[in-house]
């Protein structure tokens, strides 16, 4: 305690303080101080850290500890205090036993009973209700019940009064005593303080009075009790926590109260009796939930029922009826229940009276109309035919109704779970089953896009673009086919996130490719393939981008297209055959076009490209071919024929192995080697070649033959041409010509009889045809050259004796040559006429020569030999005369223009004959001849 | 602070230099302190000419006049009898008796005015006795201004309380409280904290530890006067321990004795006084110091002053033992609160069930 008041020992501390030394040591406070106000302020940390963990039991055992060492009753008393509202306000004995509080709370008695001793007045009930508390807690109803009786007798405007009379009839209650419970609650309901005590009252007061047997007082009472509670516009809404326990536990009472006796009817007495409440709806609804309960459903639907009955246009009305579903649910009379069902959605389905109906209530009419729907719907599915039809008409009907609804009362469908989308949705299909096809589209297109957005949108649409699809595989026409792009068109681009977005991606990209809407089929196709979508679905895309894209002349675009295809296809498929000729036809075509534009190292390489991806195609043979066309016009010829002789193994019978062989031909040409083009030529001459061109080929071998110097094998050529094929090729002129040409190639071979041959033939196929100068030329020659061959032989045959067989055999000669340059005369050419007849002359004149220098028979006299020389004279003279008439003739062509060396050649013989005469017209002639030129 | 040094000097020339003056003076002083002023009032009026005594003893005999006057309730008497001291310190004293026996009757204003010829006189003397006893005044004025709810006005007195005082743990006591009760909290936890160092003997030491648990609660600070509440439990537990074993010690050994042996020797008692930690550890001297304080006489016989001291020690130890009890009531509901902060439990209905 403080001692600041205390007196001073004047005497000692006088005594103490006399003659003191100035020594001064204690605690040093602070240096340079000198009061307390001149003491700076020293730092204190505050906050840091968590601070000790705490516990309510230990404060409890804190608190009970303090308690223990306290003596002073109201200390002690003060501390109990602290104990009883921890413990009350946390549940339990909280730290310490139920034991250990009971002992604590009967340890404080006595303290209640010192401080009692002292006191009196209000603090004395204040004392009396504590210690009444403190008894209850320790365990003595009795004696705490007593020191409530106590506040009752001595202290009625204690502010304890109410409670303590509100606890003894509690005790009372508790005991069975229920009058005088009644009467302890009475006189608590009287003085409670507040409402909420009078209220507690009274309900107790109540339960005193039922549990009395006097059922009809506690109705009243109850009644009363939740008057109090009720309110006009939110009825017991607003009522929370404890009282709207209480409330509801009145309701209860209540309902046993009806269902002891006659039930509703009952219900109906206690209304009459205490006069009608507002809230007797409230009041039918618990008895038939009690009932129900009590799995009395008869009982329900009966209270219902007699609600309905009594209170006709009462707006809870509707109400009741589902009340009868629900109990029929409940009972099990699934039947019945839709019976019901059916009342409330006819009494109620139409918009108007669905709009006047309380939400909750309209909520479950409204989930009628969609369990009635999806009923139907199950029934349908269960069953067959006309049955299962008609059921699924019903299901479409009440679900459209529904949705109807649903659309005017959306936050009653929002409640459900499912929007009116679905039940749309389930109305299409059920359309669709019931035979409503163009119902269902309706109804689907509904579902997708008119009804606001819910997670069967989609489904919907797809519904819609199945359905479209359908009927296009039946029609089969531009109008069905539109409407398919049309929905499903607007599915892709409002479900995205559909599972089977990239099946009707691929229908409609084929669809639009089909309409000739290629720009937007592109588009589509485009989304596929960079969907995440099937193996199959990414491939119909690359597909149709594929074609797209040929079309449109893009072939390098459209090969990657095709080479994705090939990608996803599996190498066992069917179609990956046309899939690599398609890809290879793609390279092939870009390829072309690049050598179209002379970027012909590239298109070599996409024709490469085109001949790998697509092997033993025609594509790849047109590709191989093409590019060996590139590598000629590279002149690179030895590469060309690799290829194209690898061309002609890979590809024998392809159309183009008759193109590779004429290439090969010409790359020999083209590289000098003549033989080899005609040795590729007639190796690559086909078996079933039209005779001409047969015949034309080998004599173009030929030709490449001679130029080759391989004059023989062309030679050969020439000669089964024209013993086998002037049939075949080519007319008399042409024939004759290589005819002559053959003659020219024996000739060099000097090959002398095959030439004499050769221009027999000539000589003979000129005569009677219709030829031309140059064949009659060429005829002439021949014969020229077989009347000198002839013209030889004579020379060489000696006439002797006996002169008429040397002569006869020279004769037979003469008569060979004459007949060939007669021949050759008669063609009339000029060239070969002339020396025809020159030659002719000759003949005669050497003839006529040889006879005069024939061999003389020995033995002749003179006269003989005269005779003789005479002999031989005449026998040359007509020698000579045909002679001179031969070179005249030459001389005669002279005025025709027919000037030849053969013409000066007889003037010279003329002369040679003649001298006089033709000297001087030789002359004369080659006068004029000069100045004609 | 050294009023108390001074006074164990003088008690031990007392106990050691036994006093030649055997004058009336003692008996009527004598006659007072048992009780009975009608005795030293006859003592001071027969027996003593005032012509016979020297300046100082005639101060003193007006001084016990004053006070036989005060026993009497005659307190305008004792005023008369102390404007005739001389000594301004001896006239300071008698006021400051005056002052308290206003107190006691609820006589403030007049209480005030005392005081305020307390430090006039006492302020005037000059010396630290004189200090010491406005030091005094200024504490009885900040009690004062506590009990009429002026805590500014305390503030501003207890604030002039010398920091040398003998009464400088009671002074920060108080000048604590009222600054708590201007509103500065803080500013209260930091002066309470200073008297820590002061010996539980002193006034005022416990009651701020005690305070300062207050102070915290009070700011919010739960967790740091759960944690001072319990240091303050250790702290009362060990300083009655102490107690009880200081006792057993003087009933053994007698007073006279230990303080001999606290001198350590040959020591001198000045120089051993001069060394603070020497006061401060010793709590036998600050025990001893307080009960001479408390009116104690320290020149009675040993037998005497050992009973004397043993009551008075046995007072103490019930004093700190009521201070534990206070402490452990505390303890406990600094630690319900905390409890009461961190529990999530959710608080049920309450009442009575």
């Amino acid at each position: 305690m403080m001692r600041a008041g205390r007196l001073l020992n004047a005497g000692l501390i006088a005594l103490l303080m006399t003659g003191a030394s100035g020594a001064r040591a204690t605690v040093l406070l602070q240096e340079g101080a000198a009061t307390l106000g001149d003491l700076s302020p020293i730092v204190i940390r505050t906050g840091g850290g968590t601070g000790p963990d705490a516990s309510l039991e230990e404060a409890v055992r804190r608190h009970a500890r303090v308690f223990r060492r306290a003596d002073d009753p109201l200390v002690r008393v003060r501390t109990l205090n602290r104990i009883q509202n921890l413990q009350a306000r946390f549940g339990g004995p909280l730290g310490l036993s139920e034991k250990a509080s009971e002992r604590l709370h009967r340890e404080a008695l006595d303290d209640f009973e010192t401080l009692l001793a002292g006191t009196k007045g209000e603090r004395e009930a204040e004392l009396l209700y504590e210690a009444a508390r403190a008894s209850d807690i320790a365990g003595q109803p009795r004696r705490s019940v007593g020191y409530l009786e106590r506040i009752l007798e001595q202290h009625g405007d204690s502010e304890f009064m109410a409670e303590a009379a509100f606890r003894t009839g509690e005790h009372r209650f508790s005991q069975g005593r229920y009058a005088d419970a009644a009467e302890a609650f009475g006189g608590a309901r009287e003085h409670g303080p507040d409402d909420d005590f009078r209220n507690d009252s009274l309900y107790m007061l109540g339960w005193s009075r039922f549990l009395n047997d006097e059922a009809m007082k506690a109705a009243g009472l109850f009644l009363v009790f939740m008057d109090r509670y009720h309110d006009q516009g939110t009825g017991f809404a607003s009522v929370s926590g404890k009282d709207a326990e209480q409330v509801a536990d009145a309701q209860r009472v209540l309902s046993l109260i009806a269902t002891y006796d006659r039930g509703p009817e009952t219900l109906a007495r206690v209304l009459d009796a205490h006069g009608d409440r507002p809230y007797a709806a409230t009041l039918y609804d618990h008895l038939l939930r009690f009932l129900r309960e009590r799995g009395d459903h008869q009982g329900s639907v009966a209270t219902a029922e007699a609600f309905r009955a009594r209170y006709l246009d009462h707006v809870a009305a509707p109400a009741m009826l589902t009340e009868v579903v629900e109990s029929w649910r409940l009972a099990g009379n699934t039947e019945r229940m839709r019976d019901a069902m059916a009342e409330a959605v006819e009494a109620h389905a139409e918009p108007d009276a669905m709009a006047a109906l309380d939400r909750p209530v309209r909520r479950q009419v409204m989930g009628y109309l969609r369990a009635l729907g999806v009923w139907h719907y199950t029934r349908g599915q269960a069953l067959e035919g006309g049955e299962s039809r008609s059921h699924y008409r019903q299901a479409s009907q009440r679900l459209r109704q529904y949705a109807d609804r649903a659309g005017r009362f959306r936050m009653e469908a929002d409640a459900m779970g499912t929007g009116a989308g679905y039940m749309v949705l389930l109305a299409g299909d059920a359309a669709l089953r019931g035979g409503r096809t163009a119902g269902a589209a309706g109804l689907y297109e509904r579902a997708a896009w008119s009804e606001p957005p819910f997670p069967g949108a989609g489904e919907a649409a797809y519904a819609l673009v199945q359905l479209r699809q359908d009927q296009w595989h039946r029609q089969e026409d531009a109008e069905s086919r539109d409407r398919l792009i049309a929905d499903a068109r607007r599915f892709v681009q409002d479900f995205p996130w559909h599972a089977d977005i990239n099946g009707v991606r691929q229908t409609l990209a084929n669809r639009l490719y089909e309409a000739g809407r290629y720009a937007e089929a592109r588009g589509v196709a485009r989304t596929l393939v960079d969907a995440d979508a099937t193996d199959d679905q990414r491939r119909a895309g690359w597909i149709l981008l594929g074609h797209l894209r040929m079309d449109a002349e893009e072939y390098a675009n459209a090969a990657s297209a095709w080479a994705e295809v090939r990608k996803l296809t599996p190498a066992e498929d069917d179609r990956m055959a046309d899939f690599r000729e398609r890809h290879g036809l793609a390279l092939y075509r870009e390829a072309q076009r690049l050598a179209a534009g002379e970027q012909s190292e590239q298109a070599r390489t996409w024709f490469q490209k085109a001949y790998r991806a697509a092997p033993g195609t025609d594509v790849a043979a047109s590709a191989r071919y093409d590019e060996t066309g590139l590598v000629l016009e590279l002149a690179q010829w030895d590469e060309a024929i690799r290829l194209l002789q690898t061309f002609r193994q890979r590809f024998p019978e392809h159309d183009l192995a008759q193109g590779a062989g004429e290439r090969i031909v010409h790359a020999h040409r083209q590289a000098g080697r003549p033989g080899e083009a005609a040795d590729a030529m007639l190796a690559t001459t086909p078996d079933d070649l039209d005779p001409e061109e047969r015949w034309s080929r080998q004599l173009r071998a030929a030709r490449y033959y001679r130029e080759a110097g391989r004059l023989a094998d062309a030679v050969a050529l020439y000669e089964r041409y024209l013993a086998d094929g002037t049939d075949h090729l080519g007319g008399h002129v042409f024939q004759q010509e290589r005819r002559h040409e053959l003659a020219l190639m024996q000739k060099t071979l000097e090959r002398e009889e095959a030439l004499s041959g050769t221009h027999r033939a000539i000589v003979e196929a000129e005569d009677g045809a219709e030829g031309t100068a140059r064949s009659a030329r060429l005829a002439s020659r021949s014969a020229l050259w077989l009347g000198r061959r002839a013209a030889d032989v004579f020379e060489r045959i000696e006439l002797g004796a006996p002169l008429d067989e040397s002569l006869a055999r020279k004769r037979d000669a003469l008569s060979e040559s004459l007949e060939w340059f007669r021949r050759a005369e008669r063609f009339g050419i000029a060239e070969t006429a002339t020396e025809s007849t020159y030659r002719m002359a000759e003949l005669y004149r050497q003839l006529a020569q040889d006879v005069l220098d024939s061999e003389r028979p020995s033995g002749l006299t003179d006269l003989q030999a005269n005779q003789y020389e005479m002999l031989l004279e005449e026998e040359a003279y007509p020698f000579e005369e045909k002679a001179i008439e031969l070179h005249q003739r030459n001389q005669q062509r002279i005025p025709e223009g027919h000037w030849t060396g053969w013409v000066s050649r007889s003037l010279d013989s003329l002369a040679d004959l003649f001298p006089a005469r033709y000297e001087r017209d030789l002359q004369w002639t080659e006068a004029r001849h000069e100045a004609a030129r | 602070m050294a009023i108390r040094l001074i006074t164990v000097f003088v008690l031990f020339c007392a106990l050691f230099v036994p006093s030649a003056l055997a004058s009336s003076l003692d008996r009527a002083r004598e006659a007072l302190d048992q009780d009975t002023p009608e005795r030293a009032e006859s003592i001071l009026s027969e027996n003593i000419p005032p012509d016979s005594v020297s300046d100082e003893e005639r101060d003193e005999l007006f001084f016990l006049l004053a006070e036989t006057a005060r026993h009497y309730e005659h307190f305008s008497e004792a005023g008369n009898q102390l404007n005739r001291i001389s000594d301004p310190f001896w006239g300071g004293m008698g006021y400051y008796n005056l002052a308290m026996a206003y107190l006691e009757r609820e006589s403030l204003s007049r209480t005030r005015v005392a005081l305020r010829v307390v430090r006039s006189l006492a302020g005037g003397d000059g010396s630290l006795r004189g200090a010491d006893l406005v030091s005094r005044a200024h504490i009885a004025e900040g009690l004062l201004a506590l009990r009429e709810d002026d805590s500014p006005r305390a503030e501003q007195v207890l604030s002039r309380v010398r920091t040398d005082s003998t009464l400088v743990s009671e002074g920060l006591y108080l000048l604590g409280i009222a600054r708590a009760r201007n509103g500065s909290l803080h500013r209260a936890l930091q002066t309470w904290q200073r008297v820590e160092r002061f010996p539980v003997a002193w006034p005022g030491v416990v009651e701020a530890r005690l305070a300062r648990v207050w102070g915290y609660i009070e700011s919010g600070h739960h967790g740091e006067a759960l944690t001072t509440a319990e240091r303050n439990r250790a702290y009362l537990e060990r300083s009655i321990e102490r107690l009880d074993g200081l006792r057993e010690q003087v009933r053994e050994h007698g007073l006279a004795r230990l303080i001999r042996s606290e001198l350590q020797g040959d020591q001198d008692l000045v120089e051993f006084l001069r060394g603070s930690r020497n006061h401060t550890r010793s709590p036998l001297i600050a025990w001893v110091l307080e009960y001479v304080a408390d009116g104690g006489d320290p020149s009675v016989e040993p037998a005497k002053l050992d009973s004397g001291f043993l009551g008075f020690l046995a007072d103490e130890r019930e004093r700190l033992a009521g201070f534990r009890d206070r402490n452990l009531r505390q303890q406990a509901l600094v630690y319900e609160q905390v409890a009461l902060r961190q529990t999530e439990r959710p608080v049920q209905r309450g009442g009575w069930e």
